[in-house]
Formats: C-alpha cells, sequence, structure tokens
C-alpha cells in the first residue's frame, strides 16, 4: 500500500449466495466485480450510482461485514455511517452509552478518559449534553446523523465511510450534514468514501468521483474531470437526469 | 380505552401479587403452627380464632400449612422458571442469531420435545428419578425450556437482521456481548411475558405432579399437595380446599394479568 493511502481495493468482487433450503449456489444473485481503487489520506471519493447497482454492497465489503469472493483490501481502520440512522442505533440504549461502547469496545478502558473523549467529541459533531441521556428516537434525523458519526470518529478510523448518510434528511440539515464531514475532513485529515445516489451532494463534497453501474465502475476520475468531461454514456445521463449541464 | 384497561390489568396484577408476596414473607417470618405438627383433636376443624383456615385431616393448621405450601410452590416456580428461562433464552438466542446447521438441528430437537406434552416430560423425568425437590425443579425447568427457546428464537430472528447489529458487529462487539447486551435489551416485552407465561405453567404443573403423587412428597406441604389432598373433604371439610385454591387462583391470576400486559405491549 502505498504511504499515503487509507484503502486500496484490487479486482474485488463479491455475489450474494442465493440459498434454497439452506444450499448455497455461487455465482448466482446480485453481484459486484472487479472493482479496483484506492483512496488517500484526507480525500473524499464519491461513489454515484442508482439504487441496487450495488454501492451498499461494496461499501460492506470494505467495511468487513462481507467477505469478498475474490480480490484484496487493504486498509486502515474503517468505519461507517448508515443511511437509515433509525435502525443503525440501537434504540433500547441512550446515546451517552452508544458513543461510550465504541470507545469501550476500541479498547478504552478508563471510564474517565471516555467521558472526557466523549465530551470533546460532542463539541466536534455539535452535539449537546442532554442528548447524552436520551434514547435515539427523541433525536431529529440530522441529530441520530450526528451520533453516528460521533459513534464512527470514537473509533478512531482511518476511513470513513458514508452511506447515503443525508439521503433520508431534508436540504437544510443535509447542507449541515455534508459541512460537518467537510470540517472533519479539514481537521482530522479523515478520508471519506462518500456514497449517494444524488450526483449533486457528491459534487459539493468530494475531491474525485466514481460511477457504479449494474456492479461496476464505469467511469472514475477527478471531480472536474467527470463532471464536466464525463466520457461514458451512462454518466452523462445521470448528470442529465440530474440537471447538471456539462462541456 | 384499550390503553385504560392494559394499565387496570398492571396495576391490579401488582396488588394480587404483591399480597400474595406479603402472604408468602408473613410464612418466612412468623408461622402460627408447625406446619407439619399433627393434633388429632383437632382433626378437621372448622375455621375459628386459633385456627382462622381451619385445621385438615390431620389436625394440622391449614393457615400455617398454605403459608408454607406457598413458600414450597414460590421456591419450586421461581427456581424452576430460573433454570428454564437461563437454558431457553441461552437456546433461543443461538438459534435465532446463527442461522443453518445448528438452529436446524436443534429446532428439530426443540419441535421433538415440542410435540410431547411438557407434563408428561416431566412425569417420565420423576419416575425414572426419585421426587426429590431438587428433581422437580429441573424437571419443570427443562420441560419450559422448549417453548421458551421457541419464542426467543423468533424474537433474535428478527432483531439479527437489523442494521444495529451490523453496526455493534463492525464496531468489534463478540457475538456473546450482542446477543446479551446489544440484543436482549430490546426483546424484553417478550422475554418478560415468557417468563411470566413460564410461571404460570410451573406453577400449575408442580400442582398437577403434586396431584398425581410423583410432586412434592408428604408430609410438606406445596398448593398443589394441599389440593390433591383436601380432595377426600370436599363437602365434609370446604374450608380445606378453599384456602390453598384460593391463594393459588390469586396468585396465577396476577401472573396472567402482568403477562397480558407485556403482550399488548408487544402488539
Ligand atoms: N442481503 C442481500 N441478499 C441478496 N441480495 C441483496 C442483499 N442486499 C442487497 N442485495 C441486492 O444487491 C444489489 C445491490 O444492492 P445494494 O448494494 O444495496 O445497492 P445500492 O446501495 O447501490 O442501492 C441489489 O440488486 C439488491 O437487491
Ligand atoms: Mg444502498
Amino acid at each position: 500500500m502505498e504511504q499515503s493511502n487509507v484503502c486500496e481495493v484490487r479486482n474485488l468482487s463479491f455475489s450474494y449466495a442465493k440459498s434454497g433450503f439452506g444450499r448455497k449456489k455461487a455465482g448466482q444473485g446480485s453481484s459486484i466485480s472487479d472493482i479496483s481503487f484506492s483512496i488517500k489520506e484526507g480525500e473524499i471519493l464519491g461513489l454515484v450510482g442508482e439504487s441496487g447497482s450495488g454501492k451498499s454492497t461494496l461499501a460492506k465489503c470494505i467495511a468487513g461485514l462481507l467477505e469478498p469472493s475474490q480480490g484484496t483490501i487493504e486498509k486502515q481502520k474503517v468505519q461507517m455511517v448508515f443511511q437509515d440512522s433509525y435502525s443503525a442505533l440501537n434504540p433500547a440504549k441512550t446515546v451517552g452509552w452508544l458513543l461510550e461502547e465504541s470507545l469501550r469496545l476500541s479498547g478504552v478502558k478508563d471510564k474517565e478518559i471516555r467521558r472526557e473523549k466523549i465530551r470533546q467529541m460532542l463539541d466536534e459533531v455539535e452535539l449537546e449534553e442532554e442528548h447524552l441521556d436520551r434514547k435515539p428516537s427523541a433525536l431529529s434525523g440530522g441529530q441520530r446523523q450526528r451520533v453516528m458519526i460521533a459513534m464512527a470518529l470514537l473509533a478512531n478510523p482511518g476511513l470513513l465511510i458514508a452511506d447515503e448518510p443525508v439521503s433520508a434528511l431534508d436540504v437544510t440539515v443535509q447542507k449541515q450534514i455534508l459541512g460537518l464531514l467537510k470540517k472533519l475532513r479539514k481537521e482530522r485529515k479523515l478520508a471519506i468514501l462518500f456514497i449517494s445516489h444524488d450526483l449533486r451532494t457528491v459534487y459539493g463534497l468530494c475531491d474525485s468521483c466514481m460511477v457504479m453501474k449494474e456492479g461496476k465502475i464505469v467511469e472514475a476520475g477527478s471531480k472536474d474531470e467527470l463532471y464536466c468531461n464525463p466520457k461514458t454514456e451512462y454518466t452523462r445521463l445521470l448528470l442529465q437526469s440530474a440537471g447538471i449541464e456539462w462541456e | 380505552m384499550k390503553k385504560k384497561t392494559g394499565k387496570f390489568n398492571l396495576i391490579l396484577g401488582c396488588i394480587l401479587l404483591g399480597g400474595i408476596g406479603l402472604f408468602a414473607l408473613s410464612g418466612l417470618l412468623f408461622m402460627p403452627y408447625d406446619p407439619e405438627g399433627m393434633d388429632i383433636a383437632n382433626k378437621l376443624a372448622a375455621p375459628s380464632l386459633a385456627h382462622p383456615f381451619g385445621c385438615d385431616n390431620f389436625g394440622r393448621d391449614i393457615f400455617s400449612r398454605v403459608q408454607s405450601g406457598l413458600l414450597t410452590t414460590l421456591g419450586i416456580g421461581i427456581s424452576s422458571v430460573a433454570l428454564g428461562t437461563v437454558l431457553g433464552t441461552l437456546l433461543g438466542a443461538l438459534m435465532g442469531y446463527y442461522a443453518g446447521l445448528i438452529d436446524e438441528g436443534l429446532m428439530r430437537i426443540m419441535d421433538v420435545l415440542f410435540a410431547i406434552p411438557s407434563i408428561l416430560l416431566a412425569l417420565i423425568f420423576l419416575s425414572v428419578f426419585d421426587s426429590s425437590m431438587g428433581n422437580v425443579i429441573l424437571a419443570l425447568g427443562f420441560s419450559i425450556v422448549p417453548s421458551f427457546a421457541k419464542m426467543m428464537r423468533q424474537e433474535f430472528r428478527k432483531q439479527r437482521e437489523m442494521e444495529y447489529v451490523k453496526v455493534a458487529k463492525l464496531f468489534g462487539a463478540s457475538d456473546a456481548r450482542i446477543l446479551f447486551v446489544h440484543i436482549l435489551p430490546n426483546v424484553m416485552p417478550t422475554f418478560i411475558n415468557c417468563i411470566l407465561i413460564s410461571f404460570n405453567n410451573a406453577v400449575l404443573a408442580e400442582a398437577g405432579m403434586s396431584y398425581l403423587g410423583i410432586g412434592v412428597q408428604p408430609p410438606k406441604a406445596s398448593l398443589g399437595r394441599m389440593l390433591s389432598e383436601a380432595q377426600g373433604y370436599l363437602t365434609s371439610a370446604p374450608f380445606y380446599t378453599i384456602f390453598p385454591g384460593i391463594i393459588m387462583i390469586l396468585m396465577l391470576f396476577g401472573f396472567c394479568l402482568l403477562s397480558e400486559k407485556g403482550s399488548e405491549k408487544n402488539a
């Protein structure tokens, strides 16, 4: 792995096994195939594609939640923020417990240190102390997403995967969360793989971008290349339907 | 409207069980007579100031026997339910969380056990081993396991698919921690309901077993044992049946009210 890369994916393939009566047949079901890319420290890489194109599948492979069938992933510690913050946060626990659990599981044994780190993190993601005693259901969508981000950051990852983190939020809250991600990248030199089906959101945030279709990366490049000079028909189509003009 | 009756049930259930609890506590602190002490002069004596619940066919004080019988019944109920809960939850969690062979295998065993009435299982167990208190508890405890495990399995199966479980995995939580720290609090309503229903079943089964003469052995008192001994005197000394019967009914009713509350919350 190159010095400054936090994640390097080579020829990655994965397919959901179709199972019937407990037997697994390989090669059936939806899949992603032959995916290669790398992310540098402090880089925000966008991943766009229509829903069902395999973005979340790729994210889960990188995070280690799915075992790829082929290819290699070299990576630093990866954490993930999910689209549906409602189901991603344990409904039976308080925000304080969830944040502390993240630290406990990353091996911070001292209770006082955990408290202190959580206090700092609240400032960083702009949450209040009073939120700590609440259950996730008593928070707004934006606040829940901040909790997710805080949980992820407390585990101190080199790469943060944000899988459609703002798709369920309304526009003003979207802007705030995107602003927060930008700030984190700047202050922490955090690398982010930002996934969205919305090309506009990605444009405002990323340095470079990949387009995914039916489980394959069909185009990748810097932001300017991709948005101003799209090479494939599919990317043009996506840009067009998002109402973005190119040269 | 429904909410109100639910609350009413909860309050009434708590009052009933609170009363039963106090009565049991009184038995721990003070019994007016030795529950196994016979006094033939008082054989089947009607309730009086000296013997508020009357005396049984051996002249034993029924009040003291109900106190001691309730303690025995509660003791057996609580221990067997504790055993059934631990094993049932463990099996249910494993079956629900790990699909595949573990689940398939255990589930088939559960199905077989499920097909045989649990009281019959307990009967077989107690006819092979002797009816000591420990064996009664073991028999009842194991008889609870299949239904408990089945219900918990369903809940864990549902929770397994939830995203928060994936999140916990991603953060590096061990399977045991995911099962019992992350998931279990989310299935509390069903869990508590299972415990309440199991307790009712255990108390009824204990009574049934005593009735058949394989449960608690004389001269020890249990509510079920007393009921079976009292049946011969149903017309000549109805108080002999009535007092242990009332205590048992109130207790079962109390648990029913609470478990109803639980299932309403679930729906
Ligand atoms: N657990 C699963 N089992 C089988 N197929 C799945 C599973 N999850 C997703 N898929 C399928 O894989 C494909 C890609 O899904 P996903 O990665 O979620 O796409 P995206 O995130 O881009 O919307 C879809 O066709 C979806 O139906
Ligand atoms: Mg997705």
